[in-house]
């Protein structure tokens, strides 16, 4: 009960534009010291429903760290993150495991599928888990965007990496999350089949208003977001509404120096 | 190498801890036997070096045999002594009796569980001391009709002080003594579960019904006297009317034949379970070796590209292997040293209390439990071993190194499975079915044949865990919810690995299995047999079930109103040399109460038994190749023959569940042959319960059952053998569990990063958890169901093959549920720590997992 009491407590602040997921003066650290490494050194950021935001920045730059905070998979050393109606700040791990379950979609760079299960029962997987029946139309309607229709009974291992992904992509889809973080999602797949996913998270924000927030290394596919953010040291140094790919290169450069 | 195959262990500790402890209680178990049984031999020595080496001869009357049975034997004249005591070179001629005496204890039943020794002696004459093998520990010997002196072990346990009254049944009804002496056995208290009431000659005499007479003379030797000699002149003097032996020969308190006998079964018996444990644990080394390799595929690949040969890789998994052994023997050896000492306390506190100078640890032992426990060990590795240098060097730049290693040998595997699997049934069938053999020979030919089978099943097992875990699988994912249902996946995602693990509970469960069904048969042709045959309202027996009455309870039955009582009395004989039970009834009330299942005859032939006329149950009478009217001879204990002619032919089963033995005869001519006098069984019809127990009140040795209430005494003492086996065998169980442990420890680690994926989609800890202890009990419950099937499958071999010894095929199905569901319980239990380590991993420490 209690956690359900927590669960429903609306964000704190009552900002006017509804934020699908917000994060106020983030910081995080770990280790203690002098071997102390500043991942995060005070990140405030705000994406709105239905908005495709890329994050970007130099390698140990913090964008794995943000979307982990973000996602409610690890806990601030000090700031807020609201995601939807929820206020993580301060929540243990049954309730971050349930707001996950029940708010939260992951694509990730190495698909991360189970090899027991068939494509379509890795799709329905958080479903399942979550104890939820799955909207039959709305699965039919994924399963047929990502292009399974014939592969759904394939297990992983009789997939390409391609489809690997796809599959991961619908797995993130299904539940409708509030937020869907992808991090690196086409870091393990040619130019191609990395075009297919991208265009996949695309559709998914223009047709379901499906909030994404997704870390690249690709200034190519940070292009297609609504909007990059460019981290730096932990902290974002640039915030860039609809960039072409030259000014995602230009102030990525920047960044990096 | 040899560096990093020691780094390996101490990093997969808690793997290294579990294999080597797989061989710690099979090692135990064998140390344990081997130490037992050298004190017991020791302790046996002892007693039969105080109880016999003063003794230079023992004179007593020819018989043919020793009867187990010590009111049985035949008696020799009390002057017998003194014709001894005049022979040149004898020092001292004791007069002694022996035969049963059962003290009794407060509550009415008899102490101890026999044998029951009741002795008459003179000791304080002189020189007795020298041939008695009883020593004072307090108070006074014997002197007079009213006294006794009982042994330490009994006194204490009894709480005696001397001076105490204590009431002991012999031939008649239970008369009171005054406890006048306690004394030792030689150096012990007592004599095993034997307890020991000593009296002056003359009361012997009296209390056994043996006036005038003895049952032996023991003589010791003048100084310097050869005791070899002195026998030969005493049989000269005392010519063909009496035997002189050796103590030892003649063994009277049966230390030689009873004692080492049943020292050496007992070792056997535990060393048949130190096999099973060792084969355990070999099997569970082998797996968790397997696992070890798959999961070092890599590194092993590494070592090969950087230059390591074939034989290199091999040796570094033997040499694991042997560490490992080695290990689990050192601790094995120690663990079984005390296994021995609970096993003497154990055995103390249910008063089998023997002599020895505590235990120890001998050499040979010591080399058995070594050869044991790193020979089995290096055996189990070489299957691993060979794997292990198939993995090619360029698996080291490639994924899936592990997947190059599950798939070679699976047919050799497969081919090497059936082969066993057919060798072992065709040995079973053989040994069940070939010709000429006797039910021993029989049964101990299912040892390899099991063995052989067990194995085969083991190699083929994994084939049978996809579809198995599918089908039983089915609650748990039902129950479980997602957690079940990945479970249920995950255990059929490596099948010979699941299989490896399950295959070694499988043969716990198997011989578990194996046993209950043939008890449970036991117990139904058993109770079946009483309810069949007796037909009487009461039935008085032995208050142990098994010692026979005094024959004067039949009296006590007439007195209590009874219309029909007929006494049958059973003495041990030899017929065609082998030991045999003869029983003599009256046919007149005999027919009235019993009904035999006739094969040939019919129960006239019954009424109309008489003179040399015998009934001879069918199993004796297809071994013998008896037909009606064939004639044969028995043997009493005294040597004398009875010369006898099959008058009919009855159904029944050698296991003679109310040992009536496999010959009867009527009642006139068992007593001119046999010296028994008491009564097996006294069948009672048409005296209430009540008025029976109250005449029966003054034979506290026998108790009065209804038949069904006998069938159940029958029943219970199957079922405490069929518990000792079951705890016995727990322990080869236990053993398989550790292997579950292993292997799901080992799935925990190798997941990590699936682990970590299920928790960031949302899958609680205690989901986690769940889905790794309904892995575990899915592969517990899948080796139990390998098991249960296998195990039936033989008993119903056996049961077929020996349906003519009266066995019955009988299905124990709670029995049988009830190992499922400890196999599955087992199963959580084993997931425990596994089940933990899952839940308590850090989901983005788990995500980023390699
Ligand atoms: N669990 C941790 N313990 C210690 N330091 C950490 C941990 N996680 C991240 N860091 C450190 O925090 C900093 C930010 O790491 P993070 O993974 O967020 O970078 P990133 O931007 O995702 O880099 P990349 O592009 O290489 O993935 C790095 O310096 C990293 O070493
Ligand atoms: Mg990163």
């Amino acid at each position: 009960m209690s956690t359900d009491i927590l669960l429903d407590r609306p964000a704190a602040g009552g900002a006017l534009a509804p934020a699908a997921v917000a994060a106020v003066d983030l910081a995080r650290r770990y280790g203690e010291g002098e071997a102390a490494v500043h991942a995060l050194r005070g990140v405030t950021l705000d994406v709105p429903a239905g908005q495709f935001c890329a994050v970007m920045g130099p390698s140990g730059s913090g964008k794995s760290t943000l979307m982990h905070h973000l996602a409610g998979l690890d806990v601030p050393t000090s700031g807020r993150v609201l995601l939807g109606e929820h206020d993580l700040t301060g929540m243990d791990d049954k309730s971050l495991t349930r707001l996950r379950r029940d708010h939260v979609g992951f694509v990730f760079q190495a698909f991360n599928l189970l090899p027991t299960l068939s494509a379509e029962e890795n799709i329905l997987l958080p479903m399942e888990i979550a104890g939820r029946r799955p909207d039959a139309a709305w699965l039919e309607a994924v399963i047929d965007r990502v292009g399974l229709g014939d592969r759904r009974s394939h297990r992983p291992t009789e997939l390409s990496a391609g489809q690997q992904q796809r599959v991961a992509v619908a797995r993130a889809l299904v539940s409708r999350p509030t937020v869907l973080f992808a991090d690196e999602p086409t870091g393990n797949l040619d130019s191609a089949s990395g075009a297919a996913v991208l265009g996949l998270l695309r559709e998914a924000a223009d047709a379901d208003g499906q909030t994404i927030v997704m870390v690249t290394h690709d200034a190519h596919a940070a292009s297609i977001a609504d909007r990059v953010l460019i981290l730096a040291d932990g902290r974002i140094v640039a915030d860039l509404d609809r960039p072409a790919e030259d000014a995602i290169i230009t102030a990525l450069h920047e960044a990096g120096r | 190498m040899t560096r990093v195959v020691l780094r390996g262990l101490a990093t997969r500790r808690l793997r290294t801890f579990l294999s080597a402890f797989a061989v710690v209680l099979g090692v135990a178990l064998v140390t344990g036997a081997l130490t037992l049984g050298g004190a017991l031999k020791d302790a046996s020595g002892k007693l039969k070096t105080s109880a016999y080496d003063g003794t230079a001869a023992v004179v007593s009357a020819p018989s043919g045999f020793t009867s187990d049975d010590l009111s049985a034997n035949a008696t020799i004249p009390e002057r017998t002594a003194a014709r001894v005591a005049a022979v040149d070179g004898v020092a001292v001629a004791a007069p002694e009796i022996l035969d049963e005496a059962k003290v009794i204890d407060r509550h009415g039943d008899p102490v101890g569980g026999g044998p029951y020794f009741g002795m008459g002696i003179d000791a304080q004459a002189a020189g007795t001391e020298r041939v008695n093998p009883l020593r004072l520990v307090e108070g006074r010997w014997a002197a007079g009709p009213g006294q006794v002196v009982l042994d330490q072990g009994t006194a204490e346990k009894e709480h005696l002080r001397l001076g105490a009254k204590v009431r002991i049944a012999a031939q008649g009804p239970a008369r009171t003594f005054t406890l006048a002496g306690i004394a030792s056995f030689g150096e012990v208290k007592t004599l095993g579960t034997a307890t020991v009431a000593a009296f002056d000659l003359r009361t012997a005499q009296d209390l056994f019904g043996k006036p005038g007479q003895i049952d032996d003379v023991l003589v010791a030797a003048d100084r310097g006297q050869d005791a070899g000699a002195l026998r030969t002149r005493l049989s000269g003097a005392l010519g063909g009317a009496v035997a002189v032996q050796t103590a030892r020969d003649q063994d009277r308190f049966d230390l030689v034949g009873g004692l080492d006998g049943f020292v050496g079964f007992l070792e056997g018996f535990l060393i048949a379970f130190g096999a099973v444990a060792v084969l355990v644990g070999a099997m569970t080394i082998a797996n968790a070796l397997g696992l070890t390799v798959a999961q070092r595929a890599r590194e092993l690949a590494l070592l090969r590209a950087t230059g390591a040969s074939r034989g290199q890789v091999l040796r570094s998994v033997v040499l694991e292997a042997g560490v490992i052994g080695a290990l689990g023997t050192a601790m094995g050896i120690g663990a079984g040293y005390g296994l021995a000492s609970g096993l003497m306390a154990l055995m103390k506190s249910f008063g089998l209390e023997l002599p020895t100078d505590g235990l120890s640890l001998a050499g040979s032992t010591v080399a058995v439990a070594a050869i044991t426990g790193v020979g089995t060990t290096l055996l189990a590795s070489l299957a691993p071993a060979v794997r292990a240098t198939h993995v090619p060097p360029v698996a080291a730049l490639r994924d899936g190194a592990s997947a190059a290693l599950s798939p070679r040998g699976g047919r050799r595997s497969t081919i090497a499975g059936i082969a066993l699997g057919v060798l072992g049934l065709a040995i079973v069938g053989y040994g069940m079915f070939a010709g000429g053999m006797t039910g021993t020979e029989r049964l101990a030919s299912l040892a390899p044949g099991t063995l052989a089978l067990l194995l085969g099943v083991a190699m083929l097992s994994r084939h049978a865990v996809v579809p198995l875990a599918r089908l039983l699988g089915r609650p748990g994912a039902r129950v479980g919810g997602v957690a079940g249902r990945l479970a249920q996946r995950n255990t059929m995602r490596n099948p010979r690995r699941t299989a490896s693990t399950a295959a070694a509970l499988m043969v716990g469960v198997a011989l578990v299995t194996f046993v209950a069904m043939l008890a449970t048969g036991l117990k139904q042709s058993a109770t079946g047999e009483i309810g069949d045959t007796v037909r009487s309202e009461q039935v008085i027996v032995g208050a142990d079930g098994w010692s026979p009455v005094s024959a004067k309870t039949a009296q006590a039955a007439r007195d209590a109103g009874a219309t029909t009582v007929s006494s049958i009395a059973v003495d041990e004989a030899r017929a065609f040399d082998a030991k045999t039970y003869v029983a003599g009834v009256d046919p007149a009330t005999f027919s009235k109460v019993y009904d035999y299942q006739w094969k040939d005859g019919s129960d006239a032939t019954l009424r109309s038994l008489h003179g040399d006329g015998a009934l001879v149950r069918d199993d004796f009478a297809t071994k013998h190749d008896l037909k009606t009217g064939s004639r044969f001879t028995v043997m009493a204990a005294d040597g004398s023959k009875l010369r006898l002619r099959v008058a009919g032919i009855v159904d029944g089963s050698p296991i003679d569940t109310m040992g009536l033995g496999s010959v009867t005869v009527d009642r006139k001519a068992f007593d001119a042959t046999f010296a028994q006098r008491r009564a097996k069984l006294v069948l009672v019809s048409g005296a209430s319960a009540a008025a029976l127990d109250r005449t029966l009140a003054a034979f506290p040795d026998a108790q009065r059952l209804t038949p069904d209430e006998l069938a159940d005494e029958v029943g219970k003492s199957v079922d405490s053998i069929l518990g000792l086996v079951t705890v016995l065998l727990a322990l080869a169980i236990l053993i398989s569990v550790l292997g579950i442990v292993n292997t799901l420890a080992l799935g925990v680690a190798e997941r990590t990063k699936e682990l970590g994926m299920l928790r960031a989609v949302g899958m609680s800890r205690r989901q986690l958890r769940r889905m790794v202890r309904h892995e575990g009990a899915l592969t517990a419950v899948v080796g139990a169901a390998l098991g249960i099937g296998l195990g039936m499958a033989l008993a119903a071999i056996v049961t077929v093959a020996l349906a003519d010894q009266g066995l019955v095929l009988a299905v124990p199905v709670g029995t049988i549920l009830a190992y499922v569901a400890a196999a599955a319980l087992a199963g959580v239990v084993a997931a425990a720590l596994p089940a933990r380590r899952a839940g308590r991993l850090p989901v983005l420490g788990a995500l980023a997992h390699e």
